[in-house]
Parts: C-alpha cells; structure tokens; sequence
C-alpha cells in the first residue's frame, strides 16, 4: 500500500474521532421557513419529518440503515418520518465523505453523529422548553414528540421549528449521550431500508437509470495489466448494426492502485449492440511487462523468497526478542507454508456508470466506494474541475473493496466527454473478472520454535504480490516474535478484497496453531485459551508489546469470542466417523469472530455441515442485517476455498464468467449459526471479519476428519481422496 | 417492429430479433428490475416469467417471444398489494445488496406456482440456478417457507 492510500485509509479510520471533537453538533440553526437546519446532515419540517443526508455509500451492509439509525435513535425522532437522502459529492459533507470500506462505514460515524443528535435533542427540548414556559429538566425526546412528564403534555418537533433557532446552542459538556438501555432502535432492529423497493423492482441502482437521448458503452479492455492497444480495426463493428461510434481509451497509469485500462470502446443504441459490436472489432495487443507470467512462474518467485529475510512487518504483529537464538535452542522446529492465490471479487453488479458532458458541467451517476478520489481523478484525466461535477453516488450490487476503485468513474466520464449525449457504461461479467483488482497472491511461511512442550519463538516470512497490507497479526503471548514480508510487484491489478489482507493471514496462523496443538497432544480450543493467557517471562520489548491497550484489549475479545463459540458450537462433542471440528479466530479491524466449522469427509467427498459463528462487534445496531454478514461472509469464504483462486496464462486471466469462476449456491450453503457478544461499547464494523476465521476453521476441521493438512487454497479435491 | 406482451401489456420493440429480452426489457423498455448478472445463464440474475415458467431473460432472443406473456418484477405486484412471495421477502428481510433477488423473487415464484409445497430438497434444487454474492441463502429460503405458509 502506498502512502497516499495510508493517507487515505488513516484519515478514514481516525477522522471518526476527531469530527467528534470538532464538529459543533448544531451549526448556527437557521429557520428556513417550514424547516430548521439543524446541522449539515439534517433538517426538520413542519410537519414533523425529518430529512437525513446519508454520506456513506450503501453497498450490502446496510450502511445506510444503520447509519440512520445512530441519529435518529440518538435523537428520538419518529423513524417512520425519518427520510433518508443520498448525499451527493460536496465539499460541504467532506467530514462525513471519506471511503467507505474497511468495514468503517458504522464505527466512523458511530460518535458524530450520536453527539450531533444528541445536541440537536437538547435544542429541541430547550425549544419545547420555551415553548410551555416550563423549566428544561425532566423533558425527553420519543417518537419524533418532546415531551413533559410531569404534566403529560408533548409536542411534535416539527411545531419547533421556528423556536429551535432562537433558542442557546448548548456546549460540548451539556450534551449527554443517552443510556444502550434507553436506544428503541439500535440493538432491536428495524427494516433495511432497500427492502420495499428491491421486492419490486423499482429503480435503486446506477445501472436502472436513463437519460434523455442515451447511448450505450461497451469497452475492449486489454487483458494484460499493463498492456496495450497495438494496432485495431474498426471497420466490421462499424457495421454491426445500432453502432454508432468507436472511441479509443487510452490507458491511465497512475500507480498500481489507479489504472484505466488501455482500450477501445464501443458506443451504440443499446447494450446489446455495443457488445456485439465489441465482437467485431479486430485488436491486436501489445502485453508488455506482464505478458509472460502464469500462476508456475508467480508461485516459483514466492518459494525462492519463502527463506531470505524481508522487511520487517508492523508493530501489530510485535517484532521482540531473540528469534533466530529461540529456533537455535528448540527441541523442535515447526515450519509450514500456506498459499493462497488471486480472487476477483465478482460482484453481483458488474461495474458501471453514466456520465453527461453539458456546457462544460459533467454529470456522473455511479457506485463508488469513495467519491473523492473518483473526483479528483476527474479533474485530472477528464479536465473537469470539481465545480464544475456533478456526482450521484449510487448503492452498489456488492462491492467487497472492488468499487473503492473509480476506474469505471473515470472511464465514462471521459467518454461523456468525447460524446454529446449521455452514455451509459456497463462492463461484462467477462470484462468484470478479467479486468478486476484482484486479491494477492500470497505465501505466508511460517517456523515456530517448540522447547519443553512451550512455543518459545514464532517467526513469520510473509511473501505477497503488492497490495494492501498482508497483515500478520495474532494476539497469542510468545516470548520471541519476528515477522518479515516481500513484497513484490503484481502480474495482475492488485487491490483490496473483502477483509484486505486478513484472509491470507488468518489461515496461514490460525492453521500453524492447531498444527501447534496437535504436535503438542493439545486439545486446539485449550492451547489458544492457553497461548492467550501465559504467565511467562517476557524481554522488555515483549512485555511492552502485550502491556499496550491494544495487546490487552485483543487478548480479552478473542478469548471471549472463542469460549462462547466453544460453548454454542458444543466444541468437542463426540463426532461420527469421517467427520470433524475445527476452530479459528481473528479480528478485523476492531471486530473480533471466532468460527467453529463442522465437516463430513467421504471419499474425498467434502460436505461442510454445518459453521458456528461468534462476533464481537461493539454494540450490534441491526442485529439481523449484522447476522446476515457473517453468514455473507462465510458464504464468500467457503466460495473461495471450493471454487477460487484466478488461473493466469501469459498474462491473461483464463477465467470469464461463473461458468469457470464459480460461486456458492443454495443447494451447497451449510447450516450458519450466528452468535452476537452481549456489550454496550460503541459499534464497530461487521462487513469483513466473518471472512477471516472461517478458511483455517474449515481446513482445521478437514484435519479432525481425515488427518490431512490443506495449506492450500482453492482446495484440491484430490488431496481428500 | 417485434409485439410482445409484458405484464399484461402489448409492446411493439424495434430491436433486432436476436437481441435478448433482458436488453429489450432494460434499455428499450426501461424495465430494470430485471438485472444483468451473467448473460450466459447462469446466475438468474435475469429471470423473468414467461407463461408463468421462470426463464432466464439474458438468453431467450426477443424474436422467438411474440404472442408470450411476459411477467417482470414490475408486474408481480397488482395495485400495489404484493405477493406473498414479495411479502414473504419483506417480512425476512432478506436482501443485503439486493442486486439478486428480483431473479430470486420470479424464481421462487415460477417453483410455488409449480408446486404449492416444495420439500427443502426441492426448494434447493429449484434455487441453485440464481447466484447470490452477498450470501443470502438462508434468508431466502426461509422467505419461501413463509410463502408457502401464507
Ligand atoms: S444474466 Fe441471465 S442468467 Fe445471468
Ligand atoms: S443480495 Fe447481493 S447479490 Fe444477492
């Protein structure tokens, strides 16, 4: 990961905090005739309702419900009358308008906007105050009502709204968050919000929209990362009929985290037409620097580096002690490597866009996880500056970190900008998997040190195509510790997938561990409770490792995580013959999930029974839409491990559609049963951390079955046999 | 001019015959509940009616149609009261992105017109052609058994 994208990221995940320090919860309230301002995000009718401005991008999460959900509960407004308002692009949101991804969508805004309403609240109870002539203390908010207990009286907030400006805006220190006990909302649940409309069918995604006079985009992409147009000919798609034009996309190169392919793109009367079209068109390629590599060539790369010391890893993962003495001095030394290949991500939407290029104001309605960056590379490449965009922010079908990448943004807007009419771009599920910024392709290389039946050094080589961090990380107490990473340069666009890096991570540690366990005749739920909680003499630098909140905090949550998930899942039952349990941990971002996997393996037949879940995640706002991720994610693990992992020839990516790169069905879902820790701290992010725990639980419950150990991923079914 | 017949409506198309129905419905109808997912059949994003039989939109030229009923996901609901198989999915919440399940919403409808009381197996089988990303398996066929009850 680059430093601008640290940037990026970082601001993401700290600007939470500080927007709660800074943000004077209720901007100088105005009285806009029928409504009252109440701050950037929100306004009060007469009438009672309310108008929220949601920033964050919906892409399956249910962001945009729960996001809502925070202020409206906070405020004690009537969620019924609660309306929510897809915010566009705008500098004036800009606290609220970073990415949304890494699982941030909620915890970054869970604290802002609970302070915003919570002021807002207190403006409307002194207003109600006013109002009776009646003394503040002893009035509360509910349902969209101020009222006053003492004399049974209420009044709608809505009858406030020309009181509220006038009256004083109170400080920082007078405003109380409420009590969990007190929430009507969070914790309970309502709706997800695109339910009503997607039941029907209404219009809901960018794809779903028109404009007056549209055309169509279909663009021919080079299938090489990198590579580009040689030569091409237009003449035969020139005669597909409903063609109308042929524009040549030349290729974006800013870094490995920004490309527009190079290409060619088709625009006709409809989609149909642009693709056919595409059909025709003759191009010849030049794949330059990466049209020679293949899955062989990559995986040889990793195994040279799998023994030669790299740069050290982040202080998460602890570098202490005396590693290389510790291995020298062990009774024995486990070492294991774990693969893992390229994924796409395969959203159900396939990427799209449409963008109007009128009197120098360029209009884009699209799906992106971050609409900055989408702006400013359309200042940059398209010469469009930001007064002069206009840009509709779209839920997404699916995201899992692929639209955090506004290439397709990019791409239509330029087209717009050739163009004068509208122009819709979809790209093909081809186009969507072979073009995609896939996951690395990682090797984690794992030795622990074993002396008198004690881990006494762990040591780490991690080797992975460039791409977020590879992100080792466990909370276990371990005298010695060092971890190391290659990073090497990606035959294919690297990028963010669901759960970033942890996914590799997790398996390779969380396999080394019950590795440790049965080496060791343990039983793997006892070891990690042990390996969590060891008294033993630690250096100086250890001991700060494990002393700082952090260390604590995580030590705390997995061992929650894990004992409850031990009890629901009736951790060490008595199983029948061919099958097997298996467990795993790990966090993502400050979300913790343990996963117990059961699993049947009969001639070389796999049949994953049944997959008990345990989140820590703060409080749970939604608890069936937070359920629902973990069996999402579960759901997209297992995907991966049956049917994953991108096979690459010359560059190119063999696969094209789900015929070849196949997803889970109904008929292959497991049993999932999801667990939520009782707590009240503040919510954090749910999307991603059911990824992680579920491979090494899998493959861990493999091991139980049948005595085999898979350190690879996608699973051959040939190594069950 | 091609005339089909799309939720109870006549429609006359000026496309090309062998342009699949997904793309008339969508782009010369403007009837976009009806998603693009695959184009190959296999995802059933794109599954609409056809007499009644869930059909996979992206690979039936609209030439072959004239004189077929076609019912999108725009059609299901009549004045505006739902179907159970709609209420069914509201009441479970089921979708996450949502892009799916209106090629679930007619699929599960197609499998409880054919058969009022499919078994789990059954319910399953019928399903495993609609691809969901988000994972939404389980709500799904939950939404079906409560369809089934109702
Ligand atoms: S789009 Fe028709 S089956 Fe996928
Ligand atoms: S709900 Fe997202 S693909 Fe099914």
């Amino acid at each position: 990961m680059n430093r601008r994208n640290f940037i990026r990221l970082s601001t993401t995940a700290t600007g939470g905090l500080a927007i709660a320090m800074t943000v004077p919860a209720v901007a100088k309230g105005v009285l806009d005739k029928e409504s009252f301002v109440a701050n950037v995000l929100t306004e009060i009718h007469a009438d009672g309702s309310i108008t929220f401005m949601l920033t964050k991008h919906e892409m399956g999460q249910g962001t945009g419900t729960g996001v809502p959900m925070i202020f409206c509960d906070e405020l004690g407004a009537n969620w019924d009358t609660f309306k929510v308002v897809q915010a566009l692009h705008d500098e004036k949101y800009k606290r609220f308008q970073g990415t949304t991804g890494g699982s941030s969508g909620l915890s970054s805004m869970w604290h802002p906007l609970r302070q915003m309403a919570a002021s807002t609240r207190e403006i409307l109870i002194r207003s109600a105050a006013r109002h009776w002539g009646v003394s503040r203390d002893g009035l509360y908010t509910e349902n969209g009502f101020v009222k006053n207990p003492s004399t049974n009286a209420k009044v709608n907030f809505g009858d406030l709204v020309s009181i509220a400006p006038k009256v004083e805006i109170p400080d920082t220190d007078e405003i109380k968050l409420k009590d969990l006990k007190e929430f009507k909302l969070i914790g309970h649940g309502v709706q997800n919000r695109i339910t009503p409309k997607i039941v029907r069918g209404e219009k809901h995604f960018a794809l779903d929209l028109k404009r007056p006079g549209m055309v169509y985009a279909s663009i021919e992409r080079c299938p090489v990362y990198r590579g580009k147009v040689k030569t091409y000919d237009e003449t035969a798609c020139r005669q597909v009929k409903g063609v109308i034009d042929v524009i040549r996309v030349p290729e974006i190169y800013e870094d490995d985290d920004f490309i527009v392919r190079d290409g060619v793109a088709i625009i006709a009367q409809n989609t149909w037409a642009a693709m056919q079209g595409r059909k025709a068109l003759k191009v010849e390629w030049e794949p330059g620097l990466n049209g020679s590599a293949n899955n062989a060539s990559l995986t040889k790369k990793m195994r040279a580096l799998a023994s030669v010391s790299g740069e050290k890893s982040n202080d998460y993962y602890g570098n202490f002690g005396d590693v290389e003495k510790a291995i020298s001095e062990a009774d024995e030394v486990l070492t294991a490597t774990y693969e893992n290949p390229y994924h796409a991500h395969a959203c159900m939407e396939p990427m799209n866009g449409i963008a109007e290029f009128k009197d120098g104001h360029l209009e884009v309605w699209s799906t992106m996880q971050n609409p900055n960056w989408a702006s400013e590379q359309i200042t940059k490449y398209v010469n469009v500056p930001v007064e002069n965009q206009t840009i509709h922010i779209l839920p997404a079908g699916g995201s899992f970190g692929r639209k955090f990448y506004p290439e397709h943004v990019t791409e239509v807007a330029f087209l717009a900008s050739k163009l004068n009419a509208p122009v819709k771009l979809t790209w093909t599920r081809e186009d969507d998997i072979r073009c995609d910024y896939n996951s690395a392709f990682q090797h984690d290389n794992h030795s622990v040190a074993l002396k008198d039946g004690q881990v006494t050094a762990w040591h780490t080589n991690v080797v992975s195509t460039k791409s977020w961090s590879p992100e080792p990380w466990f909370p276990y107490v371990v005298p010695n510790k060092l971890g190391e990473q290659h990073i090497i340069d990606s035959p294919l666009t690297p990028g963010a997938w669901r759960s970033v890096g942890a996914h590799r991570a997790a398996f390779a540690s969380e396999g080394m561990m019950d590795e440790i366990a049965h080496k060791l005749g343990k039983d793997p739920l006892a070891f990690r409770l042990e390996m969590l909680g060891r008294e033993i003499e630690l250096g100086e630098d250890a001991q700060k490792h494990y002393n700082q909140p952090y260390s604590v905090d995580a030590i705390k949550k997995t061992r929650q995580v894990l004992e409850l998930a031990a009890k629901k899942a009736d951790w060490g039952k008595r199983m029948s013959r061919n099958s097997g349990q298996g467990l795993a941990v790990y966090r993502f971002s400050r979300s913790f999930c343990a996963q117990v996997v059961e699993v049947n393996v009969r001639r070389g037949k796999l049949r994953v029974d049944k997959v008990t879940a345990v989140l820590y995640c703060g409080t749970a706002v939604n608890p069936h839409l937070v359920k629902g991720q973990i069996e999402g994610a579960i759901i997209w693990a297992l995907t991966s491990v049956l049917y994953g992992g991108m096979d690459f020839k010359d560059g190119r990516v063999q696969q094209s559609n789900f015929h070849d790169y196949k997803m889970l069905r109904m008929n292959e879902t497991p049993e999932i049963e999801v667990h939520i820790v009782p707590n009240t701290d503040p919510a954090v992010g749910v999307g991603e951390p059911g990824v992680p725990p579920f491979t090494p639980a899998l493959m861990n419950a493999i091991f139980a079955a049948t005595g085999k150990r898979i350190r690879k991923t996608p699973l051959d079914m040939a190594e069950l046999a | 001019m091609i005339s089909i017949k799309v939720n109870g409506q006549n429609k006359q198309v000026e496309d090309d015959p062998q342009t699949p129905l997904l793309w008339v419905l969508r782009d010369s109808l403007d009837l976009t509940g009806t998603k693009y997912g695959c184009g190959i059949a296999q995802c059933g994003a794109c599954t609409v009616l056809l007499d009644g039989t869930a059909v996979r939109s992206c690979s039936l030229p609209v030439g072959s149609l004239s004189g077929k009923e076609i019912t999108t996901i725009e059609g299901l609901a009549k004045d505006d009261t739902l179907t159970d198989v709609q209420q069914a999915w509201v009441e479970e919440d089921v979708p996450q992105c949502g892009y799916c399940q209106s090629g679930q919403i007619m699929n599960a409808t197609s499998l409880l017109t054919r058969n009022s009381n499919p078994s789990d197996e059954e319910i399953e089988s019928a399903m495993s052609g609609n691809i969901c990303r988000c994972g939404t398996y389980s709500r799904i066929k939950k939404a079906i058994k409560r369809a089934i009850k109702s």
